[in-house]
């Protein structure tokens, strides 16, 4: 049985089906995607073998995310657009610096806070919480993004109060 | 480590000065040096100034600057080696942590 199997690609992929009745059925299939065998072009040629009436023909791969799998992550990712912020950005990091005198000098305090976006632009600052270079809080936000992080990490480290294996201090 | 991190945050565009509403943004590098500045209990002590109006020089490992009327941020030239700068203000702040330490 051969057919031929239409994929998201521009070109089709081709199917061979071999079934041989003896004591044992023996199947033998190849196909002439990267996988050569045992793949979803050889179950879509099974599926629709009752169809073939012994001609070639095109058997269209259904895409798993077009039914309702699809229209439940649409609604997920809308749900969680609608939850980040009233303009559609997504939240983020808020980073002040301000300057700090505990009796030893002044000295830099980096502060982080989550924040939202406004809508009539930036972010809207909240209660100041967060990572602060002066100690004393840590709090890692869990909507940071690949450079939040990073930040994180380089604020952990230039801390005299955290140090590498050192568990950040909490108040 | 604290330029590094202070380029990073700048970059984010979502770092403020204090309680300005505009968030700062990367400046070039400007002239500054070290100044004699009267604590409360009247005591002196070295800080990093920054030359200009409404500019001020970061407390900090590495001198930086905040332009407060321009919203720029940058590092500061202060015509010494990195190392030489980092020295003293690494050694307070190492000496502030251990007096909060004992304080606890």
């Amino acid at each position: 049985m051969e057919a031929t199997v239409a994929d998201r690609g521009a070109e089709p992929y081709d199917v061979a089906i071999t079934v041989a009745n003896g004591r044992r059925t023996a199947v033998q299939v190849v196909c002439s995607c990267p996988m050569s065998f045992n793949c979803k072009h050889v179950a879509a040629v099974l599926y629709a073998r009752g169809d073939l009436s012994g001609r070639p023909r095109v058997v269209p791969v259904r895409d798993p995310l077009a039914g309702p799998a699809g229209a439940w992550l649409k609604r997920l990712a809308d749900a969680a657009k609608s939850t980040a912020g009233g303009a559609g950005r997504p939240s983020g990091c808020l980073y002040i610096l301000d300057v700090q005198d505990k009796g030893a000098g002044p000295a830099l305090r980096i502060s982080a806070q989550l924040s939202r976006p406004k809508k009539s632009g930036g972010f809207g600052k909240g209660p100041r919480r967060g990572a602060r270079t002066d100690g004393t809080a840590w709090w890692h936000p869990r909507r940071s993004d690949r450079k939040d992080h990073i930040i994180f990490q380089l604020l952990r480290a230039g801390s005299p109060y955290f140090s590498a294996g050192c568990r950040p201090t909490r108040r | 480590m604290m330029d590094l991190l202070l380029r990073r945050i700048v970059a984010t565009g979502r770092c403020h000065w204090g309680d300005a509403a505009l968030p700062l943004r990367q400046g070039g590098p400007r002239r500054g040096g070290f100044r004699w500045t009267m604590t409360s209990d009247g005591r002196q002590r070295l800080a990093i100034g920054a030359d200009g109006p409404d500019v001020e020089g970061l407390p900090s490992s590495a001198p930086w600057y905040v332009d407060v009327r321009s919203g720029e941020a940058g590092p500061l030239d202060l015509g010494h080696a990195a190392a030489m700068i980092a020295t003293p203000t690494e050694r307070a702040a190492a000496v502030a942590g251990r007096g909060d330490r004992h304080a606890r």
